[in-house]
Parts: structure tokens; C-alpha cells; sequence
């Protein structure tokens, strides 16, 4: 094989001249064919084939394709199944949040992480597990084993938040008392952030990722002349962001901090404790919330179009699927990675005229700022000395 | 893409172990899993395993794998692949199913 799939890499060349970067080069990762897989197979397959294909977030790409098919195959499903699917993959984000951050804080092994790990697992399993896609039986989530596995998350998370969790609606100076005094994995995470010329560093404009209606969603996949690219996807010809910042950017700790630090590194890994926190409480609420399941209506017909989009961990995800005849005839999928890393995109404007110190601290910021866009791309980083653009005379 | 990769432990050592998986071998960061022993399925992902896999879900995503090393190759057969997942029914975990 010429590709490992594991390393299907994102190449990222900066040029720096004077402790600045003056150039930046984003070579979009190679396309794997993910989408043919789904050719040819009945649609009540695909929803499981996807979580199997893409592992690390299964939920979130099954609950996608579900909701493609149904889109496509006019079948609706109730609320509360809905509900269902939504709150496995917040369970999928607090451990992808969780993880990343335990990875990050260069911590040794601890019990935490393996507990945190098989909770979940119980969490999604309780659940529904994989009947959340079309259950052909009614079924009742198990509240008992829902309630004591979200205390126990709780208990997990708390202590990785230590006294950020603890604060009901903290405000930037409660932050920065924070990570001068607690000990918890998140202030050994975030904490290099405060270093001088870290906390905005990154700090540029890129617009949010709309909100989407399947009209848009429909052009943007198609095959028609508003169909996006792949590998450089762009709506409105502008390249856009998804993932925590802008889930977040209305909260008021996070409009406090960009007010301060604009969409710099401190601002995103502050976000991304928000989110956490969030997450959390919403699914401890949500478990309160459930009722018997109820399985979905047939299908109205055996062909046609349909979209689903979902925010997963790192950002929108956005599924499309054709049905011709009961079988899957053409499928396309959108990562947030492809829009975080467009070559004139959010990273590319974030890097390019950022002052980054020495060659040490250089690579530091930059490999602290693509984790915090993103820590689950596979890139490789190259800096190398540049000269600076001689500036184009304007008469 | 989300995608990870199952390996098997060879070799354990303090905080890492050695792997195996179909692309060959690696060490891998065990700081998530915790040290596990030789013959356990881990779910790798950039160098770190992010979870301890059953056998059966471990050979369920390398098949997911080899279909697209497969597309990858073209010489994909969507009639073979993902055939335990035609005409089956999506089932309940275990507990969550009315005693029979």
C-alpha cells in the first residue's frame, strides 16, 4: 500500500524572516476515497459502515448518514430518537475534548483516561448503541444506568476542570486566577498560553460557517455549478470556520476574551474548556429528558437526494447521499478540516504576518496553535527561513 | 478524517508499547489506555492508542480499513465488503433487550 490511512498527512511550509512568519503554504491532504465504500449498499447499512470506517468519531458520522438517508428516503423518526442520536455524540465530544486535552497536558499515565474511555463507551451503549439508526423494535433508554454514568462523568470532568468547573459563570479575571492557582489537567493546558506573545497569537478574521438549509447544503454538495471543493471548499467565495471557537462565540466568557484577545490561541483553548463545561450540563439535562423510542416510519419512497450536517468534535460535518432503486448510488462527505485548513483559510491567515519569536518558541506556538484548531489532523510542520516579500509600490 | 488505525501489543513498557497493526509496527503512547497486555487490540490514532478494542470491533474497523485500501488500490467489490452489515436489523446492546 502507498498510503498508510492513518497519515494521510497536511503539509504546512511557513517561511520566517525577522522572528516573523512571511509566508505561509497549506498542501490540502490527499482525498481518501472514503465515499465509495458506501456505493452499491442498501441504506440501513451505512450508518454502521461509517462509524466503523471513521473510528475515532463513529457517532457523529453514523447520526450524519442517518440523517441523510432519511432526508433522501422521506422516513422520519421521532424526537425523541432524535434525541437520542444527539446525545451520543455529545458524549463523543466530551471524550474527544477530554482526550485531547489529557494528550496535551503531558501528563503520565493516570486512572483518569481509561475510565474516562469506558464510560463513555457505557454512556453511548445505554444510549442505544447502534439501534439509534432505525430501531425496528421500541426500546427504552436505561435511565438508572444513564443518571449514575453521567455522575461519574461529571466527577471526571470536574476534576480535569478543576475550579473552572466549579464556577457558575466565571469571567476572565476568575480565568486568570484560575491558571495562577489551580493544578487540574486544563491549567497545565492552558497555561503556555499566557506566555508573552502567546495569548493572541493566530489572531485573525475568518467568518463562520452559516447555518445551512438543506437547499444550501443540497447546491453546496451537488454536482451543480455551486458545488464546493474538497479539497478548498469555500460559501460565498470566502473561506470559512467550524469547530469550538465558533460554537462558542456567543458565550460571555468567550466574547469577554475575544474582546481582549481577539480569535487568538488563548481565546480557542478557552473555548474549548467552555464547550467541555457545557457539553456536560447539557447532556446531564438531556438524559433527564428522555423517553420510550418509538422505531421510525418506512420509507416514503426508493430514491432520492438527501443532506444532513452535525457538529462533531472538530467542527460541522456534512454528509450527502443519493439513493437510486434501494441502493446507495453516490455519497460526499465535508470534514471540518477541510475548511479549517483551506490553503487561504483560517489557518493560513492566522499564521501568515505572526510574529513567533525564536526558532524554539516558533515552532511551539505554531504546533500549539494547529492543536488547538484542530487536534486531530495529521500534519507535518516545516519552518524554514524566508525572505521577507518586498512590499508592491503602489503608484 | 477521523480515522484510526487497530494495532496489537507486542511489547509493554512504561507509558508506551510496542504494536502491530496492517501497515506494520510501531511504538505507540499508551498515556490514554493505560499499560495493557501483549495481545490487546488498541484503537491508535497519531502515535497514541485511544482506546482498548474488543477483538470483534477490532476486526470490524480493520475490515472497514481494507475496503478502503482497496478503493485506494481500485480494486474495491462493494459486493464483498461490509457484508455482515446487509439485511441484518441494527440491535440493541445486551441490556437493553426484553428477556426472550
Amino acid at each position: 500500500m502507498s498510503t498508510n490511512i492513518g497519515t494521510a498527512e497536511l503539509l504546512i511550509r511557513c517561511g520566517i524572516s525577522s522572528e516573523t512568519i512571511v509566508s505561509v503554504s497549506i498542501t490540502p491532504r490527499p482525498l481518501l476515497p472514503v465515499e465509495r465504500l458506501a456505493l452499491g449498499k442498501p441504506p440501513e447499512a451505512v450508518p454502521t459502515l461509517f462509524g466503523r470506517l471513521f473510528s475515532l468519531c463513529p457517532k457523529a458520522h453514523a447520526k450524519a448518514a442517518a440523517r441523510a438517508l432519511e432526508d433522501a428516503l422521506d422516513i422520519s423518526v421521532s424526537p425523541n430518537l432524535e434525541r437520542l442520536r444527539d446525545l451520543q455524540t455529545t458524549v463523543e465530544r466530551v471524550r474527544e475534548l477530554s482526550l485531547n486535552l489529557l494528550l496535551a497536558s503531558d501528563g503520565r499515565i493516570s486512572p483518569w483516561p481509561p475510565r474516562l474511555i469506558t464510560l463513555c463507551r457505557r454512556l453511548i451503549a445505554a444510549l442505544g448503541g447502534d439501534a439509534v439508526h432505525w430501531p425496528a423494535a421500541p426500546f427504552e433508554p436505561n435511565a438508572a444506568e444513564l443518571r449514575v454514568g453521567a455522575t461519574e462523568l461529571e466527577a471526571l470532568v470536574s476534576h480535569l476542570l478543576g475550579g473552572l468547573w466549579h464556577t457558575p459563570q466565571p469571567d476572565l479575571e476568575a480565568v486568570r486566577h484560575w491558571l495562577e492557582h489551580d493544578t487540574c489537567a486544563a491549567v497545565a493546558w492552558m497555561r503556555p498560553a499566557l506566555q508573552p506573545g502567546w495569548p493572541d497569537f493566530g489572531r485573525c478574521a475568518v467568518d463562520a460557517l452559516p447555518a445551512f438549509s438543506d437547499p444550501m447544503l443540497k447546491a453546496a454538495l451537488g454536482p451543480g455549478s455551486m458545488r464546493v471543493s474538497p479539497t478548498c471548499p469555500e460559501w460565498d467565495e470566502l473561506p470559512r470556520e467550524t469547530g469550538c471557537l465558533v460554537r462558542q462565540s456567543s458565550a460571555p466568557l468567550i466574547r469577554e476574551a475575544l474582546a481582549v484577545y481577539g480569535k487568538g490561541l488563548f481565546t480557542r483553548m478557552l473555548a474549548r474548556m467552555v464547550e467541555l463545561k457545557s457539553l456536560v450540563r447539557s447532556l446531564i439535562e438531556g438524559i433527564e429528558q428522555l423517553a420510550p423510542i418509538e422505531p421510525g416510519s418506512l420509507p416514503g419512497r426508493t430514491g432520492g437526494i438527501g443532506v444532513a450536517q452535525t457538529e462533531a468534535a472538530r467542527g460541522r460535518l456534512i454528509h450527502r447521499v443519493e439513493v437510486a432503486d434501494g441502493r446507495v448510488c453516490d455519497y460526499r462527505i465535508l470534514a471540518p478540516t477541510d475548511w479549517n485548513f483551506h490553503p487561504r483559510g483560517l489557518v493560513y491567515r492566522a499564521l501568515l504576518g505572526a510574529a513567533v519569536g525564536d526558532a524554539d518558541s516558533a515552532k511551539a506556538r505554531i504546533e500549539a496553535f494547529l492543536r488547538v484548531v484542530d487536534p486531530c489532523v495529521d500534519h507535518r510542520l516545516i519552518l524554514e527561513p524566508a525572505e521577507r516579500p518586498v512590499p508592491t509600490p503602489l503608484f | 478524517m477521523c480515522i484510526g488505525v487497530p494495532m496489537q501489543v507486542v511489547r509493554a513498557e512504561p507509558f508506551q508499547a510496542w504494536c502491530k497493526g496492517a501497515d506494520g509496527e510501531a511504538m505507540v503512547d499508551m498515556r490514554l489506555v493505560g499499560s495493557q497486555p501483549e495481545g490487546t487490540w488498541v484503537l491508535t490514532f497519531l502515535g497514541a492508542a485511544r482506546e482498548v478494542l474488543e477483538p470483534e470491533r477490532a476486526a470490524q474497523i480493520q475490515a472497514a480499513l481494507a475496503g478502503l485500501r482497496d478503493a485506494m488500490a481500485g480494486h474495491y467489490d462493494p459486493a464483498a465488503a461490509f457484508a455482515d452489515l446487509v439485511d441484518r436489523e441494527p440491535q440493541l446492546p445486551d441490556f437493553l433487550r426484553e428477556p426472550t
